[in-house]
């Protein structure tokens, strides 16, 4: 029998610990497994194979109409085109080694405007109460109903030379003459992959945040810390593995971004890895070309996921 | 039995079944490395009579000849792919279907057609010829016209994905197009294609910054021109771009397998990333009425069409919209072509409507809105700036705006301009590398 008061004295379990362990059931065992197990096979085929046809037209060759022939079996490999690209990326007369420096710096650039727009924005969502939290939920969510192209159009008029960024800037004396925004301007870019992508860094962000214990920050300040010195020792450290989901959730889609530039800058200034893949796809007997870049992307896209995965087992683990 | 009748660990007997086994599985077995050879190599010994077209530019391991001005091609014509017979009745209860680029015929035209023959019609596009053949090559799109370009007229032949036309349901083409389509060097005695628009590549450009006489004088340069940094822009196209870098030098085989020229025009394009800021997209007629651009490389059907993106619709804002193209008209020039695919379920129908588009009033009905000019003999520089068709009628604008003759294209174009035609695989990657240079801003 409980003693009374109990709950009271027992402290609060911090998010994420796991409830005492239990002795599994062969039964309990099996249930989650094969509730999840199609959706697993069916995540797998939809990643192996394409995975493999990927390495099939990567190491294949093309047929007389020029369009790529995968090569099944492995042993019938070429690096032909491997190296094709190797020679692109370095050596002497290699030249795509500065768009994938440009690439690294653009997405870099984004995902920490990303962070420093989205977290502000999450906090006080995460801060408000009741119908004003719920009315800012559903204002971050409007811009998902409009197609992402759609957003990028309204932008080129907005960015235009007579456009109502250049006016209001002009109004308020912020900027000499007209800004050629769309004249191929990596900032444009840049900025372009921000509005594209910060829902995806605020929803994560928002999600942890609020649910952050409250009494945490109580304790905080029950000892002492001012509001920031809190922020800084409880609240940033706790939402750590937020920042890293969002970080990897906006980083992933804008190194194979490419409709951005192309709609924002299409200048060879800003080409990115995206725009590259793009073309290799579009242009007749590129197709093996593409994909090995889309190799080399996985493998880039490798590395941020491995950190983050590694970030979170660290985190689980210390607690 | 003596260690001497043993060879290798196994008895005389033994090895001389198996040496007759093997002798005998050897060509079985060479068979089946055969079929497990490396996919996609060239067929050994590809001859020209092996060829899928005699004349043209032959290819080591190419099934197919290239086609040049200087050397037509004529394809062969397979018994397994003939031409539908003479007097065949029109498909009852069609749905025809148009395998085209998106917004490339007026749907006017298309719906004249089927009011005509009391049928339907269903229009599909592709993004480009090379994913659009590649669906016609799978087999599950049963398209009846086909709208390549012609540097897929040798792929199309060779992989039996196209038949041969009739000429007796397509009377109009010898009627009332240009006669050089009845014998166009990438299809001699027009077995499988007809011309559908023809069309030029020059400069767009804003006349209220450069006057015509100044546009006159600069040319491909207005390209380089610093003074307009920021508001030049060139065509997505490799062929086209390297192509004018080219022309700009006086070079006219804008099929060079020359790589030193080849990475020169690319240098000469690359210099343009820092001069001028140059911008690459398809965007010139839109672009060059709104006053983002000054100069955009661009097709001339472009530009013709450029006035309907004017921000004022007045025709004082479409004056500023211009087209140069060389004097002497040695430029870059085109035509696109109407083809019937292989698998076209209404192949009688479909011959009706090549010979329905090639008519003179139905190209014409159709120029009045694609803008992109058709063959047509009577589509004179004079008629073309001076009458309007049925949708130009609409806002007072004639075929072509009187200010720009320039982009009308003539009959003796297709003799004085140069063509970009197909490359071999390792020359046109000679161009890609070029190009891809530039587009990665090196």
């Amino acid at each position: 029998m409980r003693e009374p008061g109990a709950a009271k004295l027992t402290p609060r379990r911090s998010p994420g610990r796991r409830p005492e362990a239990r002795p599994a059931t062969f039964q309990s065992r099996l249930y989650w497994p094969t509730w999840a197990a199609p959706a697993i096979v069916w995540l797998a085929i939809l990643f192996v194979l394409p995975l493999y046809t990927v390495l099939a037209i990567a190491f294949g060759t093309v047929d007389f109409l020029q369009n790529p022939l995968p090569v099944w079996e492995p042993w019938f490999w070429t690096a032909h085109y491997l190296t094709g690209v190797a020679h692109q990326i370095v050596g002497p007369g290699s030249y795509l080694g500065p768009v994938y420096i440009r690439t690294f710096v653009y997405v870099g650039l984004a995902t920490l405007i990303c962070f420093y727009v989205a977290y502000p924005v999450a906090y006080h969502i995460a801060r408000c109460k009741g119908r004003r939290k719920k009315a800012f939920l559903v204002l971050l969510l409007i811009p998902f109903w409009i197609s992402y192209l759609m957003r990028m159009l309204a932008w080129i008029g907005l960015l235009q030379n007579d456009g109502y960024v250049n006016r209001v800037l002009l109004f308020l004396h912020l900027v000499p003459h007209r800004v050629g925004w769309l004249q191929g301007r990596p900032i444009t870019v840049i900025l372009g992959l921000v509005y594209g992508n910060i829902p995806y860094m605020i929803l994560p962000l928002y999600g942890f945040l609020d649910r952050i214990d409250q009494h945490l920050l109580e304790a905080a300040k029950d000892l002492g810390a001012s509001p920031f010195r809190s922020f800084l020792r409880v609240t940033l450290p706790l939402s750590k593995p937020a920042i890293l989901a969002g970080g990897v959730i906006v980083t992933l889609p804008m190194f194979g971004d490419y409709y951005t530039n192309v709609m924002l800058s299409g200048s060879p200034h800003t080409t990115m890895i995206g725009n590259v893949l793009d073309n290799a796809v579009e242009n007749t007997g590129q197709g093996p070309y593409a994909a090995v870049f889309v190799l080399i992307l996985m493998l880039l896209l490798l590395l941020p996921l491995a950190y983050y995965l590694r970030s979170t087992r660290r985190t689980m683990e210390a607690r | 039995m003596g260690g001497r009748d043993r060879i290798a660990g196994m008895s005389r007997r033994e090895f001389m079944k198996r040496a007759a086994a093997l002798g005998i599985g050897l060509p079985a077995a060479a068979a089946i490395l055969e079929a497990c050879s490396r996919p996609g190599q060239p067929a050994a010994g590809a001859s020209p009579e092996n060829l899928s077209g005699t004349g043209g530019i032959v290819v080591p391991g190419s099934p197919y000849p290239l086609a040049r001005p200087t050397a037509p091609v004529t394809w062969k014509i397979y018994d397994d792919n003939p031409a539908i017979a003479d007097d065949l009745p029109i498909e009852k209860d069609a749905t025809l279907v148009i395998f085209n680029w998106s917004y490339y015929i007026w749907n006017k035209v298309i719906e004249d057609f089927a009011s005509q023959y009391n049928v339907k019609t269903q229009y599909i596009s592709f993004q480009n010829v090379s994913t659009g053949l590649a669906k016609l090559q799978t087999g599950k799109l049963q398209a009846d016209v086909f709208f390549p370009t012609r540097d897929f007229v040798g792929k199309l032949v060779t992989a039996k994905l196209i038949q041969p036309l009739n000429h007796n349901y397509i009377p109009h083409l010898v009627s009332d197009n240009w006669p050089d389509f009845q014998n166009p060097f990438y299809d001699q005695q027009w077995r499988y294609t007809v011309p559908y628009t023809v069309y030029t590549t020059g400069v767009g450009y804003r006349r209220d910054v450069i006057s015509d006489e100044e546009m006159a004088t600069q040319g491909y340069d207005s390209q380089w021109n610093p003074k307009y940094k920021g508001k030049v822009g060139v065509l997505d196209d490799y062929r086209e771009v390297l192509g004018m870098a080219l022309l700009r030098r006086g070079i006219t085989d804008v099929n060079t397998t020359d790589p030193k020229l080849i990475a020169q025009a690319g240098d000469d394009l690359a210099k343009t990333i820092d001069l001028v800021d140059v911008r690459v997209d398809n965007n010139a007629w839109t672009g060059i009425p709104k006053g983002q651009y000054v100069v955009h490389q661009d097709w001339c059907g472009g530009m013709v069409a450029a006035w309907e993106n004017s921000p004022k619709q007045t025709m004082s804002e479409y004056e500023k919209i211009g087209y140069w193209y060389p004097k002497d008209r040695v430029g870059a020039i085109q035509n696109d072509l109407m083809v019937i695919p292989k698998s076209a379920p209404h192949p009688v129908l479909a011959h009706k409507f090549l010979d329905f588009l090639l008519t003179y009033e139905n190209a014409m009905t159709n120029f009045s809105w694609n803008l992109y000019q058709p063959p047509q003999i009577k589509a004179d520089p004079e008629t073309l700036t001076t009458t309007s068709g049925a949708y130009g009628a609409r806002y007072g604008m004639p075929y072509v705006p009187p200010w720009m003759p320039d982009a009308v294209v003539r009959q003796a174009d297709f003799q004085a301009g140069v063509h970009e035609l197909e490359l071999a695989p390792d020359v046109n990657q000679l161009w890609q590398d070029a190009y891809n240079k530039f587009q990665a801003g090196a």
